[in-house]
């Protein structure tokens, strides 16, 4: 909040101001604005201040883009003319706009923020009044007011379709995905993503060196900020292919335009819409809100070099011949350049690297892979020119490159602030930079920030992770994700188990089984997690994973579920409630073994274990209430026990089921006491209990409220049999089902 | 102790280009203190375990971008260490006897980390940091102290390297985010191996990256232009011998972390092995001057040994890591002694410097030597690596075996022509000296090594063994 006002409040004095205080005072105040700006973004990182009902949102991603494009500007200022006072307050009105701009979820201030550090780049883009410069400013000018047109109308479709002006609204339909590539590719005029590029390879030419800088630096921060709140991964459905597109598009034409320049302005211009592209890649990423930043800073800083050491060579073109030798005519300036070029390319250890491994590691995480193939492939491509400035910076020094230099030199003297030479005894005195002769100043500074900036840079370079850290305050799970049991690879014998893993502390996972979604689980304080499987997984292979949520990457392990060789039940769960007109008993066991179940201790019939080493049993109608079902080994005194619950049939049911049996197929053999029974229809059933062709007893069984109907029996031991009848039917009446048994 | 020998070289190198005033004493301290830590490391190991990761040694892991799961993590397995010594005893050797300017010296300093980093990196992501990074000493060695034609050379060396290298990570992150690990370390990896339908792929990125830098047919192209143009002294060829660490790279990454591309993979690659180095060989033959045959010598000795690893056997991934290590001591010392014929005659031609044995026999018996080492003389440094290699690879493929046996044959054909040409024919009028003193010491540890190796291989290949049984057992082989 602060930063808005300071940055707002000094754009607005100024304005009045600078037609009564010097030049030079003017300049001062302004680089004063930057630098209070920045300490009021670094107070309290990794904080969010809301303020506006939620219109301004200073956030981690916007205090560090509002960073990089504070950077920026300070650096444009501290190199730039200083011949008119309108140099840094067109600067100030710039960075202001573009604060706003990454501080906003809103479309309509983001509009109001784009024209806001549009218009003063305009008038920059034209500072050198020659024809290159009008070209400059009238193309940046027009292409940018059609930007921004398609980015109104963009704006309308989405508030069509969602209702909202808010980025990151839910919606759906033609109607929401035609105003997201609508403002996509409004951003894609913003941050030159081809096929929306055509002006920046002439502005970046046409404009001075140092605004280039300015251009290069911030305006792709902002533009990159706004993007990610627009477009997140939840929506990645609407906006994945047209983006898909323009990345595969830029990185392609971006590298192969770069390849044929002989003008380092514009090579420079050619490889940052190349890097667009990749920047572009984090939007699918889980985390890109951290990795785009981090990208950025590193881009902005080695491209800020770059442009700052063309500066100090001219600021009109820079033919690639010019810099032929410049280590040995400017070491430092030489060795920053060479640097920051083989960070560009991505060469590790420089930080450059670990910029382009952030971005490309979310397209990889988001299963982007052909992009980032593609993205791989072009960065080798662009070694080819990015090497051959490389080498010329190292190449033996021409004595037309040194003549060069020197009416380089005299030029820039003209341009700089050197020429302001009279303002110097009407300045404040009380600033150190103030009190050199300009043209010592000048030199002075640039060395200064080229220092400064690769000071940055190397240690971005050394220590990735505390940048990374810093951009991911408040957002990334730092922990990453993993699962630490089951081992991957691990053999189990079915049974039940848990998976156990490592996270965030307090993040909310997805889990899978072979791709099917089993629950949610929740991290707890101590960052670790645990997941009770069903009760019994099926045998064979089970690809268990853990997602955060939106990300296709996971940890995973793969596990082989052998059937275990004890008996146990799988379904239905422990505890459950069943149906009291019967239900399926489910469970595993070692193949070919022979299991017999119980239900509160009364055999419910013997089975065999088929090979799959799972069974099955099906369960006459039961007595509502608790039941502990058990299954046994033969001839074993006891078992895995399953606690269920029988629920109350609902009464008044019409029973016309035909008539079944649950168990106890006919000739089976059988422990005492045991029960068998199913469903059926009418009153009820009657029972004729045979030994051999003796009757030793009769019963009648009414149907229950659930239409079950059941049988206990506790004969002795010997081959008895039963016959099922129609209550009612004699005897003589051929019989429904018969049963023989073999008791034990 | 790891930290330290890793990163002096670096630390002495920037102190070396900062301050040339240092001299080369300064640079051959340094490096023989590097060397004597890897002594100590050699001396400290004792390794256990029948797996694949449990035989690392002197195991560090801070982390970098813990966000991401990537960490400094330093360790050793046998091989690493091996090559960890080769490494440090040929970069003193270079660093001995190369009649170069300082900062060049400095460069190759520079360089030894980024190889060193190469065997001793636990992180998949550290590991393709250092393999990446060490391009550019190398790159500026051949730019600043290369021949006319280098820029070409550059161009084909870089390009090779950046197309293999940057497509391969890729693979980095497939392995890591479609294999399920929760980090880059190796110990994670391991655990999860890549299977499925994206393990082809992801083995192919490896494959492209690490074949350039085995200079396996066809990605063999960068390298004679290399050698060709670097500096006469051989001191960046022998550097860039110890940056073909392709073989390492596929024993300890690729193929343990995607064993199923591996086998999809495997048969193209014995057949590029055996063509290659049947190929590189006859190339050998036909070549004019010394830097070229070595090229090609070297392709050829190279292809013998993914021959072996890519056999998946015990023997052959033995072989191979003795191929490799050997060869880096073998070719890179060849690379500085014809550094030291051409201070003498100013050529590099092998036709026209006839008859040095007449003035100069201690020049010529070193020389001896190390052409014999490259034949794979039983008892010097090439024998048992390649031995071993042929007889892993002859047992899952005889003929394309019995192919690449060609080349060995084919190997003392062409070392023998070169050798008879140069210190055999009859002599030129023009005297050349002798070795001097420096050079003797040069002479006598580089045979010493060469002697140790061939002579005494077991003392090395105890620590290869478990880690080809640990390989092989991936795809169920024992022996």
């Amino acid at each position: 909040m602060m930063t808005l006002l300071f940055l707002a409040a000094f754009a607005t004095a100024l304005s009045l101001l600078a037609l009564v205080i010097s030049r030079e005072a003017n300049r001062l105040v302004t680089i004063a604005g930057l630098v209070l700006a920045a300490i009021f973004c670094v107070v309290g990182w990794g904080t969010t201040t809301e303020a506006f009902g939620g219109l301004y949102r200073f956030d981690t991603l916007a205090r560090g883009l509002t960073l990089v494009a504070l950077l920026g500007g300070l650096w444009t200022l501290l190199l730039g003319p200083a011949k008119k006072f309108e140099y840094p307050l067109l600067v100030l009105y710039a960075v202001t706009g573009i604060h706003i701009m990454s501080s906003s979820p809103n479309l309509v201030v983001l509009l109001i923020a784009l024209e806001l550090f549009s218009l003063p780049l305009y008038v920059l883009a034209t500072w050198q009044r020659d024809n290159k410069g009008f070209e400059a400013g009238l193309k940046y000018f027009l292409l940018g007011a059609l930007a921004a047109a398609i980015f109104v109308y963009g704006i309308a479709l989405y508030f069509g379709a969602t209702g909202s002006f808010m980025a990151g609204a839910k919606g759906s339909g033609p109607l929401y995905v035609a105003g997201l590539l609508l403002i996509l590719a409004a951003f894609g005029f913003k941050t030159a993503m081809v096929p929306f590029q055509w002006w920046s390879p002439d502005v970046y030419q046409g404009s001075p060196t140092v605004v280039t800088l300015f251009m290069v630096t911030a305006v792709k921060a902002a533009a990159f900020a706004a993007m990610l709140r627009i477009f997140t991964p939840e929506g990645v459905g609407a906006w994945g292919y047209g983006l898909a597109a323009l990345i595969a598009l830029t990185t392609i034409f971006g590298n192969l335009g770069a390849l044929q320049q002989t003008e380092a302005k514009r090579l420079f211009a050619y490889s940052s819409i190349a890097h667009a592209g990749y920047v572009a890649l984090g939007l699918f990423g889980p985390t890109g809100q951290a990795s785009i930043p981090f990208y950025l800073l590193t881009y902005a800083l080695a491209t800020g070099i770059i442009f700052a050491v063309l500066a100090m060579l001219s600021n009109q073109d820079v033919p690639l011949e010019r810099l032929r030798g410049l280590f040995y005519r400017k070491p430092l300036a030489g060795t920053a350049m060479g640097l920051s070029i083989i960070s560009l390319l991505g060469l590790p250890p420089l930080a450059g690297f670990w910029g382009k491994y952030l971005v490309f590691q979310e397209a990889a995480q988001a299963g982007y892979w052909a992009l980032v193939v593609l993205a791989l492939v072009t960065s080798a491509v662009s070694a080819y020119y990015y090497l051959k400035t490389f080498f010329l910076l190292f190449a033996k020094p021409s004595e037309q490159a040194a003549a060069d230099d020197r009416e380089a030199e005299a030029a820039l003297r003209q341009f700089g602030s050197s020429e302001a030479a009279g303002s110097v005894l009407t300045a404040p005195m009380g600033l150190s930079g103030a009190l050199m002769a300009p043209a010592a100043r000048t030199t002075a500074t640039s060395m200064g920030m080229l220092w400064a900036a690769l000071a940055l840079l190397g240690l971005l370079s050394i220590l990735p992770g505390l940048g990374l850290r810093a951009f991911s305050a408040g957002l990334l799970p730092v922990v990453p994700l993993s699962i630490s049991a089951p081992q991957n690879g691990a053999l189990l014998a079915a049974g039940s188990y848990s998976l156990q893993g490592t996270g965030q502390a307090g993040e909310s996972l997805e889990l899978y089984d072979n791709g099917v979604k089993l629950g949610n689980v929740t991290v707890g304080a101590d960052g670790k997690w645990s997941f009770a499987l069903p009760a019994l997984a099926a045998t064979g292979q089970h690809l268990y994973e853990a997602r955060r949520t939106g990300q296709v990457a996971a940890a995973k392990t793969m596990v082989q579920v052998k059937a275990s060789d004890v008996p146990a039940f799988s379904a239905p769960a422990e505890g459950s409630q069943v149906s009291a007109s019967g239900f399926t008993l489910q469970g595993t066991g070692k193949a070919g073994e022979g299991l017999e179940v119980f239900e509160d201790g009364i055999s419910l019939g013997r089975l065999t274990v088929p090979d799959s080493g799972q069974w099955s049993l099906n369960v006459p109608p039961p007595t509502p209430g608790n039941r502990i079902y058990e299954v046994r080994r033969q001839g074993q005194a006891s078992g895995a026990k399953l606690n269920l619950v029988v629920g109350q049939p609902v009464a008044g049911a019409l029973c016309n089921q035909p008539f079944s049996l649950s168990n106890l197929q006919a000739g089976g053999t059988v422990s005492r006491p045991f029960r068998f029974g199913g469903v059926g229809s009418g009153q009820g059933y009657s029972i004729t209990v045979k030994r051999g062709d003796r009757i030793i007893g009769r019963k009648q069984l009414p149907l229950s409220a659930a239409c079950g109907w059941s049988y206990l029996s506790d004969p002795g031991a010997g081959s008895i049999t039963y016959e099922v009848r129609q209550s009612g039917k004699p005897e003589t009446d051929p019989a429904l089902s018969t049963i023989n048994l073999n008791v034990q | 102790m790891i930290h330290v020998g890793l990163w002096l070289p670096l630390l002495a190198g920037i102190a070396l280009l900062l301050l040339p005033s240092l001299g080369r004493t300064f640079a051959i301290v340094a490096a023989a203190v590097t060397f004597v830590i890897s002594l100590v490391l050699f001396a400290g190991y004792n390794p256990t375990g029948t797996m694949l990761g449990q035989h690392i040694a002197y195991v560090t892991q801070i982390p970098l971008l813990q966000e991401v799961g990537v960490y400094y993590a330093l360790g050793l397995d046998g091989a690493g260490l091996l090559l960890w010594m080769a490494v440090s005893l040929t970069v003193l050797l270079g660093v001995w006897i190369a009649d170069v300017p300082v900062r060049f010296l400095a460069l190759a300093l520079i360089m030894q980390t980024g190889l060193m980093g190469i065997f001793a990196a636990n992180d998949l992501v550290l590991f393709y940091v250092f393999f990446e990074a060490t391009l550019i000493p190398s790159l500026l060695m051949l730019w600043f102290y290369g021949g006319l034609d280098r820029l070409r050379a550059i161009y084909t060396f870089a390009i090779f390297t950046l197309v293999g290298s940057l497509p391969m990570l890729a693979s980095v992150f497939a392995v890591r985010y479609l294999g399920g690990s929760p980090s880059f370390l190796y110990s994670d990896l391991l655990a999860h191996p890549l299977g499925g339908a994206a393990a082809g792929w992801a083995f192919l990125g490896f494959l492209i990256a690490f074949a350039v830098k085995t200079s396996l047919f066809p990605l063999h192209a960068w390298q004679p232009p290399f050698n060709r143009q670097n500096h006469p002294s051989g001191l960046a060829d022998a550097m860039g011998t110890l940056y073909k660490v392709g073989i390492f790279a596929f024993f300890k990454w690729a193929i343990p972390l995607v064993p199923s591309g591996f086998q999809q993979w495997q048969g193209v690659v014995l057949f590029l092995a055996a063509f290659g180095a049947i190929y590189a060989a006859w190339l050998a033959f036909s070549s004019k001057d010394w830097k070229t045959l070595l090229a090609y010598g070297s392709i050829s000795h190279m292809s013998i040994g993914l021959l072996g690893l890519f056999s998946g056997t015990s023997q052959g991934t033995v072989g191979a890591l003795y191929v490799l290590g050997a060869s880096m001591i073998y070719t890179g010392a060849m690379f500085l002694f014809v550094g030291l014929v051409y201070k003498r005659t100013g050529g590099l031609e092998v036709a026209p410097v006839r008859g040095l044995a007449k003035h100069a026999p201690a020049l010529y018996v070193l020389g001896m030597f190390l052409l014999f080492a490259m034949i794979g003389l039983p008892g010097l440094s090439g024998f048992p690596g390649e031995f071993l290699a042929l007889l892993g690879a002859y047992k899952v493929s005889p003929w394309l075996t019995f192919i690449a046996f060609l080349s060995v044959i084919a190997a003392a054909a062409y070392a023998l022509t070169a050798y008879q040409k140069v210190f055999q024919e009859v002599p030129q009028t023009q005297t050349v000296p002798d070795l001097n003193s420096r050079e003797w010491i040069f002479a006598s540890v580089t045979v010493v090594a060469l002697l140790l190796m061939g002579l005494y291989p077991k003392l090395f290949t105890v620590y290869l063994e478990p880690l080809g049984k640990a390989l092989a057992a991936l795809f169920g082989g024992s022996a």
